[in-house]
């Protein structure tokens, strides 16, 4: 069941109706069931996988509190063990066979590994994360062993983040869990109007753009000219953008109506000035993940040498591309993060000293701009590994963008000139309000003016009614990172 | 009042407001972006137009009545007020509902519904055009679910689904009446062979049932609305295989108070020759269909006993037109 589907329209208000109808004790049963059921409706039989890993979790959890049945670190590993084993079967697997089939061809010995044809489970990376995330947070000591299974089943499982995220922390959402959620008019129109951004965002933006992009990454690599490929690369980062916070509002969106507040995924990344600032405000919910489970179990930035610091980024960045996908093309992208993360941190004497020397200050205004652009540029391109079907296709893209930069029209990738301009002025529109949703929560401050609220929504609705993809002649898109 | 009465009442109000804006947008982009029909059937703008109770004769069912049948000329030789109101590949449960809502606003002696439909597939291709054409009203609302394949409702019954990328074009709001009367010309005349029989694929009993059902419905509807019935097929060089013309009209005889002719049968008394009067082998061309309805004007008479005094002017505006349409 897609966010943007009729049929998720219809199963929000019934689920939220029934839930706050229902007495306090069976909320969050009937919240479980519903949950699995907005699962199932994908693929049925990998509910028992999630039901796996929860119970797994749960159980190495609970035997972590019982220190006389054996040691934390024990229970810690099985509960890893088992959960890194089934995610890498189901989605690491045909990868490393592939690639281990490649090594005995070139060392000329003549072995195949079989392939697995089973299908990926639909948010199994986001729903592994954050049971993981539990584990380790109450092997820390940071948290008490959740007791109640119900409780804790729904934590791994709460619909509207289980897909796509943000992949909770245990410390902020088990309590709420645990919470009573009286019906609340401010909490539902603050859901409201995140539930129809993201839609906007999704309908009007992403899925426009995505006719673009699919035009120019779906042909074989080469076939259209350098400032077709740089729309298509600046595009799909739009694109990934919108879908994916898109996702997340809806999301958070959903969970709020519920008076359930889900953490925020994204701040504005194509505002920031540099790759570490980008990072702050990309996904935060998996790059504060990686940060506190990997990159400071690490040793993080307090490692010895400038040395172990940066093999200890790139290791970070290399997982969190590989986390993305099963691909060559998902480890170049988190390599290139990486790089880029390395290159900031050893020019930033020389970028200091140039500035001093030019006599410009860096709170100027004129070098922020340049900043953001020239960042938005960097991540675009590294977006082309991770649009492109292959590594070797991703170097024609950016071959081609640097050979032949004002080769091909933008008017000849699919779509008309009014469409194009109504995306434009829609991601003009998504910048204004990336930089007022910096100044606090913008969902809150709208919800709480009557006439503003109801202005905001009928202007979101229109929008999507007029300019979103949907209906016959359109190819829905389904979120892009379901995939992962 | 209390100040939190107050206030319920004024989020009410707001809510109402929003909600009026909302329904109001949704109606007129749905008019605005609709594109204007005029041709090819399904031409209810038109229709509308047209003085209540000012028409004698009715004409339904799919493309080959929009094409062969020209009131104009029936008028020329009848002197009857008669309209085309059929759709592209109309099947007969779409046709069911034309009848009903276009007797909303005319009164006919005449229903004549063109059978052809009986053996089309559950669904056919232009359900968008047939049923998103007519007006809003319980029958388009009945045909939506009943003649529409599943995935086709959401759109008739929210335009925007269907037309909202038409937001570029803004199409004009009205219709002016209909200078052919329902009639699509088909100018070019091709030479057409032998007649030879179209085979009925994937012949479904309980679609051929449910057909017959409608034109029963549509027997006594218009009985109860003091008008007669003829069910006919249009002349045609691919009628349906033999065996099921027959099963359809041994059908049609176990349904009272309607009469059927089959066209096919009268190719010499048309005087239509397959050399110059048709435009394909199911529609005739403007020779064809002035031939034919002038052949059909003789029979509309003898239903439409005392016919209304027409529009004169109107009607003879409509000669001229169709006229100009012949002579091009």
């Amino acid at each position: 069941m897609n966010f943007n589907s009729l049929s998720y329209c219809l199963y929000l208000p019934v689920t939220l109706i029934l839930y706050f109808l229902l007495p306090k004790r069976v909320k969050n049963p009937f919240l479980l069931a519903a949950s699995y059921f907005f699962y199932m409706c994908w693929e049925p039989q990998y509910a028992l996988l999630m039901l796996t890993s929860t119970g797994a979790t749960y159980l190495c959890a609970r035997l972590m509190a019982v220190t006389f049945l054996g040691r934390r670190r024990l229970w810690l590993i099985l509960s890893l063990a088992l959960n890194l084993l089934i995610l890498f079967f189901f989605k690491y697997y045909n990868f490393t066979a592939d690639l281990t089939g490649r090594l005995f061809a070139l060392l000329g010995v003549p072995f195949t590994p079989p392939l697995s044809g089973l299908l990926l489970p639909v948010g199994i990376s986001f729903y592994t994360f954050q049971a993981l995330g539990y584990t380790m947070d109450v092997y820390r000591g940071e948290l008490p062993a959740e007791r109640n299974f119900i409780d804790y089943a729904l934590f791994v499982s709460y619909f509207p983040q289980l897909v796509a995220g943000p992949i909770e922390r245990s410390r902020n959402l088990l309590p709420q869990l645990k919470e009573p959620h009286p019906f609340c008019l401010q909490a539902l129109f603050e859901g409201f109007t995140l539930f129809l951004w993201g839609m906007f965002k999704k309908l009007v933006i992403a899925d426009r753009l995505a006719i673009m992009v699919n035009f120019a990454f779906d042909a074989p690599p080469g076939t259209y000219g350098g400032l077709q490929y740089a729309v298509a690369a600046a595009a799909f980062s739009l694109q990934i953008y919108c879908d994916f916070s898109a996702y997340s509002d809806i999301a958070r969106g959903s969970a709020r109506m519920m008076g359930i507040t889900l953490m925020r995924n994204f701040d504005a990344p194509f505002l920031a000035g540099s790759i570490k600032d980008f990072w702050r405000r990309w996904h935060i919910s998996l790059s504060t993940w990686f940060k506190d489970y990997l990159y400071f179990p690490l040793g993080g930035s307090r490692s010895k040498t400038a040395l172990r610091r940066y093999l200890n980024l790139m290791a970070v960045f290399l997982v969190s591309g590989l986390w993305h996908g099963a691909a060559l093309t998902f480890f170049a992208w988190g390599l290139i993060h990486g790089l880029f993360q390395v290159a900031s941190g050893l020019t930033k004497n020389l970028r200091a000293k140039a500035l001093a020397t030019l006599r410009i200050s860096p709170a100027n205004r004129g070098l922020h701009v340049f900043r953001v652009v020239f960042n938005f540029a960097l991540v675009a391109g590294a977006f082309v590994f991770f649009r492109a079907k292959s590594v070797m296709g991703a170097l024609s893209v950016l071959k081609r963008i640097l050979l032949d930069p004002l080769g091909g029209s933008v008017l000849a990738m699919g779509v008309t000139g009014r469409s194009f301009a109504a995306v434009l002025c829609a991601v003009v529109l998504l910048f204004a309000v990336d930089a007022q949703a910096r100044k606090g929560d913008l969902a809150e401050r709208i919800a709480g003016r009557r006439w503003l609220k109801y202005a905001v929504y009928f202007a979101l609705l229109v929008g999507i009614m007029l300019f979103g993809v949907y209906g016959e002649g359109y190819d829905p898109q389904e979120f892009i990172y379901f995939q992962f | 009042m209390t100040g939190q009465h107050t206030n319920r009442l004024k989020e009410a109000a707001a809510f109402c407001c929003f909600l009026a804006a909302l329904l109001g947008f949704v109606w007129l982009a749905s008019a605005l972006l609709i594109p204007h029909r005029e041709v090819y059937g399904a031409n209810w703008g038109g229709y509308a137009k047209e003085k209540r109770g000012s028409l004698d004769a009715i004409f339904f069912g799919s493309s080959i009545v929009y094409c062969d049948v020209v009131p104009a000329v029936i008028y020329d030789r009848a002197g009857i007020a008669s309209y085309v109101l059929a759709g592209p590949e109309q099947t007969l449960t779409a046709t069911e509902y034309y009848v009903k809502e276009a007797f909303r606003t005319q009164s006919p002696r005449l229903a004549a519904v063109e059978v052809n439909g009986a053996f089309y597939s559950e669904y056919t291709a232009y359900t968008k055009a047939n049923i998103g054409y007519m007006p809003p009203s319980l029958n388009r609302l009945l045909a939506t679910f009943r003649a529409a394949e599943p995935e086709e409702r959401l759109g008739l019954l929210f335009p925007l689904v269907n037309y909202h990328d038409e937001w570029p074009h803004f199409q004009n709001l009205r219709y002016d009446a209909d200078n052919l009367a329902g009639y699509t010309p088909m100018a070019e005349a091709n030479q057409i062979g032998g007649i030879y029989e179209r085979p009925v694929e994937a012949f479904s009993q309980a679609v051929f049932d449910r057909n017959i059902e409608s034109l029963r419905e549509i027997v006594r509807f218009c009985k109860s609305r003091d008008c007669k019935v003829l069910f006919f097929l249009a002349p045609n060089h691919q009628p349906w295989e033999g065996s099921y013309r027959a099963m359809l009209e041994e059908e049609l005889k176990t349904i009272e108070g309607a009469d059927f002719i089959d066209f096919n049968r009268r190719f010499d008394e048309e005087e239509l020759s397959g050399y110059r009067d048709f435009y394909d082998p199911q529609h005739l061309n403007t020779r064809g269909a002035e031939t034919f309805s002038a052949y059909l004007a003789g029979i509309v008479k003898s239903y439409v006993d005392t016919p209304r005094e027409p529009d004169k002017t109107l009607w003879e505006e409509r000669v001229n037109a169709f006229k100009t349409v012949r002579a091009e």
